[in-house]
């Protein structure tokens, strides 16, 4: 029976069939026999989660658009079809051809989150790829993968070839145009290994081992000559020129966010000390507002989408972003258009912008404060003052707004339980401020989040607060909010958190528990449906392995680090230094402090 | 494409006629959208022929143009087979739908059953005087009810290579049934995993209005006006 008569049968039986389909609207389907080089990417979540990544799309359009390779997509499959595509033994296969998986020259996965790496695995599996990197001959698929976490990959590193750090829209062309002349060279599996390894801003672990001493992680030596002492990301400099989206795949069915992306600018300024996407995404590139006047008029001509995001790290730094909303309202094409704006910072002014483009009722604005007192703030570098906070929710509610999200975390450094405390009494104080100065009442929605202390930022030397603590902290926020006339509380599930901060600050011991782990039936860790902790623990025991290794862990500055040897982008004396600030509740970086020319 | 549900395809359409750039009129309020209809909803796992619906511009756009310019922008398995003027006084299609005829094929997942069987199993489940169904409602919860009064018609039809019925159900604003739902209850037949979504193919072959047993297929009846 062939793929297409067997997708006849399965289709009917699952949830959201159209998950499978691949002739979306702007789909790539190119000839397998005119590439050179045939790459598929492996998006390891549903499709709704993957067709709303950015990332995803921009390398879609950096290979298809070249005439002598194709890239096609792939997405973890829904629990339903995966258990019908086993029964039936059908093997993973692409989207656009349909082909297998396993059949392709090479496999990326886009690593945006910890707890994907389960899925990462559950999708080898599936495609009747062998799990480990040293299990793979030529015969097999080279295994790729990029994205946040490759910047510490240690977990997955014996199940991956090879690592890209940083940038993929000149990277991954440019790996792919290198299998094609190693090929031609009649390179074997090893010898492909080396020569790609040579390639800026790729990782390829097999050449590097770990060491551990008295249980602790140690350092990591180059098992080859030719290979750097540490891996130095991509970084493309003109994102003006740099390959963009103009027809992205309009999905079949409705995605997270179904909706033109503009990317305003890469990388971020303000330097807040829990945050490694302002790190590792640096230094700042902006794309000039002819640009993206450009790409949005080309996009929305090329989709019919209703809706374009501006889209960034903090939007409301865009310099004159208001002239180019203004711009853009003006000129799009194509009947109304909906423009939106996430990501703005706490401020009067980011106010009047989201007030800028909305369209009809105004619903909820979001704020981060991230932490309750002015004095963590400054530790965590985040210079949001309660002023700054009540004159933007003032500005808000005058313009209409009738809601509004405020995202904390808790667990973060120096944290005491009047710190959590405060969040709450921060809410109350905020309500009774826009009831007496506005007379108004909006709905408060407080999310709270656990922190999880990630690589290459001031903070990667700290611990996690332990689980029964973050428990305790989260039942007090409940339990100082629950007074509060119209709050709503959500909180991130704290082992979830945990797990997720097992495997930021992880190194290479943690790949057989991940292998453990996807055999003992964990998948879609990141889902509360999927989640089970208990399985996670079960596996942790049954290996003699303690999550506290690894979470719970603090540093000293000059001990040895398992991703010591990847360049984020901040030369460690800096972090360093950012961290004794954050400890002495020095505020952020200011613009004349800051070394680096990101300023906005 | 018969995977899209209605929901999936009124957001297809909607995107293509934005492609378009045709003078589209758009609602008002919050979402403006594009003043389109479909006649009925078409459940997802069926392909359709002659599906109907209508669309309203803000400005001069003649049928072919329409047709032409949208055609070219539909992903394939989706085509318009033609379009003609209304007066804005006539009903909407959606208003005159009151039933739809399906053509149910024998899929080939397992033997097909012998003509006579399947005639029989159609004749016992039409000569009950009530056919009690769970199907899931409006907001997911299951409800019950009775199916009988749908089924206008099950015609077994002359075989010529595949086992295949025609089934009239009702659709439209007085409520309908999906052919699936129907199929399943028919007994006597080989058990398929999965259920009639699997065991037979669907096609819905044309939209029609009217009453009892007096059926016109609403794209005649439009025809002959103009």
């Amino acid at each position: 029976m062939s793929l297409d008569e067997q997708l006849q049968a399965l289709l009917p039986r699952v949830q959201k069939p159209a998950r499978y389909l691949g002739n979306e609207w702007n789909a790539v389907h190119k000839d397998h026999e005119a590439a050179a080089v045939r790459a598929v990417i492996a998006f390891p979540d549903l499709y709704e989660v993957g067709m709303s990544n950015l990332g995803l799309k921009i390398l879609y359009e950096a290979v298809n658009a070249r005439p002598n390779m194709l890239l096609e997509r792939v997405f973890a499959p829904a629990a339903d079809m995966e258990v019908l595509m086993r029964s039936r033994r059908v093997p993973l296969f692409a989207l656009e051809s349909r082909a297998p998986v396993a059949g392709f020259d090479l496999v990326g996965f886009s690593l945006q989150y910890e707890l994907s790496y389960t899925n990462v695995l559950n999708m080898l599996d599936l495609a009747g790829i062998p799990l480990y990197s040293g299990e793979r001959d030529a015969s097999r698929p080279l295994v790729a993968a990029g994205g946040p976490c490759a910047f510490n990959p240690e977990p997955l590193a014996p199940f991956i070839d090879l690592f890209l750090l940083g940038d993929g829209e000149e990277a991954l062309p440019e790996l792919l145009e290198q299998m094609i002349a190693l090929r031609r060279q009649g390179a074997g599996r090893r010898e492909t290994l080396t020569g790609l390894a040579s390639l800026p801003g790729f990782y390829v672990p097999s050449f590097y081992r770990p060491r551990y001493t008295n249980g602790f992680f140690s350092g990591v030596e180059r098992l080859v000559e030719t290979v750097p002492a540490i891996i130095t990301k991509r970084t493309v400099d003109n994102l003006d020129a740099a390959p963009y989206p103009t027809a992205p795949i309009v999905s079949h069915i409705q995605a997270i966010h179904d909706r033109a992306v503009v990317e305003l600018f890469r990388g971020c300024a303000r330097g807040c000390r829990f945050c490694q996407a302002g790190v590792i995404y640096r230094p700042v590139r902006r794309r000039s507002p002819e640009t993206l006047k450009k790409l949005t008029r080309q996009m929305l001509r090329a989709t019919g989408y209703e809706e374009v995001s501006l889209a960034s790290l903090s939007s409301s730094d865009y310099p004159a972003v208001d002239r180019l909303i203004g711009d853009l309202a003006a000129e799009l094409p194509g009947g109304p258009v909906k423009i939106s704006l996430p990501s703005l910072r706490v401020d009067s002014f980011s106010v009047g912008l989201a007030d800028q483009v909305h369209q009809g009722r105004r619903g909820s604005l979001t704020f981060a404060p991230e932490a309750g007192t002015a004095r963590l703030r400054r530790v965590i570098g985040k210079n949001i003052s309660e002023a700054d906070l009540f004159e933007a929710a003032g500005a808000a509610v005058t313009a209409g707004w009738q809601a509004f999200k405020l995202y904390f975390m808790i667990g973060l450094p120096t944290e005491t339980d009047t710190d959590v405390e405060e969040i709450a009494a921060l809410c109350r104080k905020l309500q009774d401020h826009l009831r007496r100065a506005y007379g108004k009442k909006p709905r408060l929605s407080v999310s709270a989040a656990v922190f999880v202390p990630k690589p290459h930022t001031p903070f990667q030397w700290e611990p996690q607060l332990p689980l029964d603590q973050v428990r305790r902290r989260q039942r007090l926020l409940g339990a100082a909010l629950k007074p509060l006339r119209g709050v709503e509380f959500n909180w991130h599930d704290a082992e979830a958190s945990l797990l997720e901060a097992v495997f930021a600050r992880g190194d290479r011991r943690l790949a057989p528990l991940l292998e453990s782990a996807w055999r003992a039936g964990c998948r879609f860790d990141g889902w509360s449906e999927y989640f089970s902790f208990g399985r996670w623990s079960e596996t942790f025991a049954a290996l003699d392995l303690d999550p506290a290794d690894w979470a719970y862990r603090s540093y000293q500055h000059d001990d040895p680090l398992p991703w010591d040897h990847l360049a984020g982008g901040l030369a460690k004396e800096m972090l360093v230094r950012e961290h004794r600030r954050a400890l002495l509740e020095e505020t952020g970086p200011k613009e004349a402090d800051r070394d680096h020319p990101d300023s906005l | 494409m018969k995977y899209l549900s209605h929901l999936d395809l009124m957001r297809l359409l909607q995107r293509a006629l934005r492609r378009a750039a045709l003078p589209l009129d758009y609602s008002h309020g919050f979402n403006p959208h594009p003043r389109l209809s479909l006649a009925a909803p078409l459940p997802v796992g069926i392909t359709a022929a002659a599906e109907l619906g209508d669309i309203f511009f803000s400005g001069p756009v003649t049928p072919e143009q329409f047709v032409t310019q949208l055609n070219s922008l539909l992903p394939a398995g989706f085509r318009l087979t033609g379009a003609a003027e209304a007066a804005l006084e006539d009903p909407p299609p959606a208003a005159l739908v009151s039933a739809a005829l399906y053509r149910a094929v024998w899929a080939g997942c397992a033997p097909a059953p012998a003509p006579e069987t399947l005639r029989e199993a159609l004749q016992r489940l039409l000569s009950r005087p009530e056919i009690q169904v769970r199907r899931r409602g409006k907001g997911g919860r299951a409800v019950q009810s009775d199916i009988r009064p749908y089924i206008h018609r099950a015609t077994l039809l002359p075989e010529k290579e595949d086992l295949s019925l025609h089934l009239l159900l009702q659709a439209g604003s007085n409520g309908g049934v999906s052919p699936f739902v129907l199929l399943d209850q028919l007994d006597g037949l080989p058990v398929i995993e999965g259920g009639a979504a699997v065991a037979w193919r669907l096609h819905r072959e044309g939209l029609y209005t009217g009453n009892g047993e007096n059926h016109l297929s609403i794209l005649s009846c439009s025809r002959g006006k103009n």
